[in-house]
């Protein structure tokens, strides 16, 4: 047996599939190969039967979700109560993100589709992150910041869009 | 498509979860003796899972990682063991050796106390008499029941068969418990459950982690300070002195009184004893202003007089294995009681909800 295929019996393969699959997801860009062993540490797994609730519109969001595999719809309450499809999330996309800044209820709800396992951040965990591994904090704080302003200029432009249009007389 | 939405709460659900609870409970309660060994293996394997994560999240299998860690650790434990074996014989020896003496020693001062108390105090000879036939009484008494001492060691050496059998499962097991036990929640509880979890793991962790380097560093110190005091059985009382590290207050006071007295006991002078009691006030001033701050910096803040109350409360419920775990136990339930606290603001609108932060200038 060459050394090669010895340390292959000692390495686990889920293992390094999983570290390839983070280091492919915009949020962990920038980061080196060895700040990968701090971050599986932080993050927790779980996998959600079709027609699982990940958490209701309301709740109070404590953590950052990454979608493995599977398929997860984010849902808003209309008027009435009833749950409508805001949008569908899949393996490599995140959602949550906002929990990790501030712990405020839930903007929408999250419901897998079919079997679907997820990666979730906590914002307990990324405060450790940041103080005892700064780079990989910074990395991540970095595109939530980005993220948030992406947003915020789509609303204001939105916003601005649906004021011309409101401005301009009808023909 | 929109899968159907998961029905409402009934309370109906929850009669077979509290059933579960109760049986648990009765077990533990009934089998308690049995439910030992598991709540050792469990806090030894808690102690021991950083590591295998350390391996683990480096890319090596768990299975592997467990098993070269009960290698290397069975390697050095007989290595310890043969190591401290021999050390602990010489000082048993010498101590088989020189008791005779010792109790010779101890009567000699006895009678001399007894003669100062008497001629310098008010108190009756009798009395005096009476106190000191009753110390040497229990002191003989002590001599007695050492040889008893091994008998009664013998659970506790079974003990330690069945605790590493057990914990080498836990470990290989990892998260799957953890992982079953958050199957029967509702999933849109595992959010919060796994954030309780985390919460709980990073202070207990750091609490125990900190204390565990903490008696480490108190025990070479003491080790390094009696040897250089040259006090005999520096060895032991060390051992003891670190051991007794793991409860708050008690290490340092244990480490004065042994080490006084066999200072005492081996000089006949008060002056030994005076530089040992400096040792350990020097030691316990080491803890407090070194040690403490940086070890335990990022563990649970419990005020002393809760830590008194747990401790009292620890040994009235589970005797001297209630000491030992009242501070971890403390440290659970401070973070369950934080949480509680936490989940009535953010939940249950116990408190007025904080604003999101709000700034006045706009999006440019």
């Amino acid at each position: 047996m060459n050394i090669g295929r010895l340390f292959n019996f000692f390495r686990d393969d889920a293992y390094r599939s999983k570290r390839e699959f983070l280091m492919r997801l915009p949020i962990f860009h920038g980061l080196r190969q060895k700040d990968f062993v701090h971050l599986v540490q932080a993050l927790d797994d779980r996998t959600y039967l079709k027609g699982e609730t990940l958490f209701n519109e309301g709740d109070v969001g404590r953590a950052l979700f990454i979608v493995d595999s599977g398929d997860v719809q984010l849902l808003r309450k209309d008027d009435s109560g009833k749950d409508n499809p805001l949008a569908e999330v899949r393996p490599g996309e995140i959602f949550g993100e906002m929990a990790l800044l501030e712990e405020m209820p839930r903007t929408a709800g999250a419901q897998a589709l079919e079997k679907t396992k997820v990666y979730l951040l906590y914002k307990n965990k990324l405060e450790r992150l940041i103080y005892e591994h700064p780079r990989i904090g910074v990395v991540i704080v970095h595109y939530l910041a980005r993220t948030l302003s992406s947003r915020l200029r789509a609303l204001m432009e939105s916003r601005h869009a649906a004021a011309e249009q409101v401005s301009q007389p009808e023909p | 498509m929109t899968p159907k939405p998961q029905s409402k709460f009934r309370a109906a659900e929850l009669i077979v979860p509290f059933m579960l609870m109760g049986g648990i409970i009765y077990l533990m309660v009934s089998a308690s003796a049995a439910f030992f060994p598991l709540v050792l293996s469990v806090a030894l394997a808690y102690l021991i899972n950083p590591l295998v994560v350390f391996f683990e999240s480096r890319g090596f299998k768990r299975l592997h990682v467990v098993a070269g860690i009960y290698i290397v650790a069975g390697a050095v434990a007989v290595f310890a063991l043969y190591s401290l074996y021999g050390l602990m014989m010489r000082e048993v020896q010498l101590f088989q050796d020189e008791w005779p003496v010792y109790l010779d020693k101890i009567k000699t001062l006895a009678a001399g106390l007894e003669t100062r108390i008497s001629t310098n105090t008010a108190l009756p000879h009798d009395m005096v008499a009476g106190w000191m036939s009753l110390a040497g009484q229990r002191v003989a008494g002590f001599a007695e029941s050492v040889p008893l001492l091994a008998v009664r060691i013998m659970p506790g050496l079974t003990m330690m068969m069945l605790v590493p059998f057990i914990t080498f499962f836990l470990l290989i097991d990892g998260g799957k418990m953890l992982d079953a036990f958050l199957d029967l929640l509702p999933s849109r509880h595992v959010e919060m459950m796994l954030h309780v979890l985390s919460e709980v793991d990073q202070s207990l962790g750091n609490y125990l982690r900190g204390i565990l380097v903490e008696a480490t560093i108190l025990f070479a110190l003491a080790l390094v300070g009696l040897t250089w005091l040259n006090i005999e059985y520096a060895g032991v009382i060390a051992v003891i002195m670190g051991l007794s590290s793991l409860i708050p207050y008690v290490g340092p006071l244990v480490g004065a009184v042994l080490g006084g007295t066999a200072a005492f006991i081996q000089f006949s002078a008060v002056m030994p004893v005076l530089q040992v009691l400096g040792l350990f006030v020097s030691l316990r001033f080491i803890d407090d202003w070194l040690l403490q701050p940086f070890i335990l910096e990022r563990a649970v803040k419990v005020h002393p007089v809760v830590i008194v109350f747990s401790l009292l409360a620890g040994a009235e419920m589970f005797g001297i294995w209630g000491v030992i775990f009242a501070m971890p136990a403390t440290c659970v339930l401070k973070v369950f009681l934080n949480i509680a606290i936490e989940l009535h603001r953010t939940e249950f609108n116990w408190k007025p909800r904080p604003e999101p932060t709000r700034i006045s200038i706009p999006y440019i």
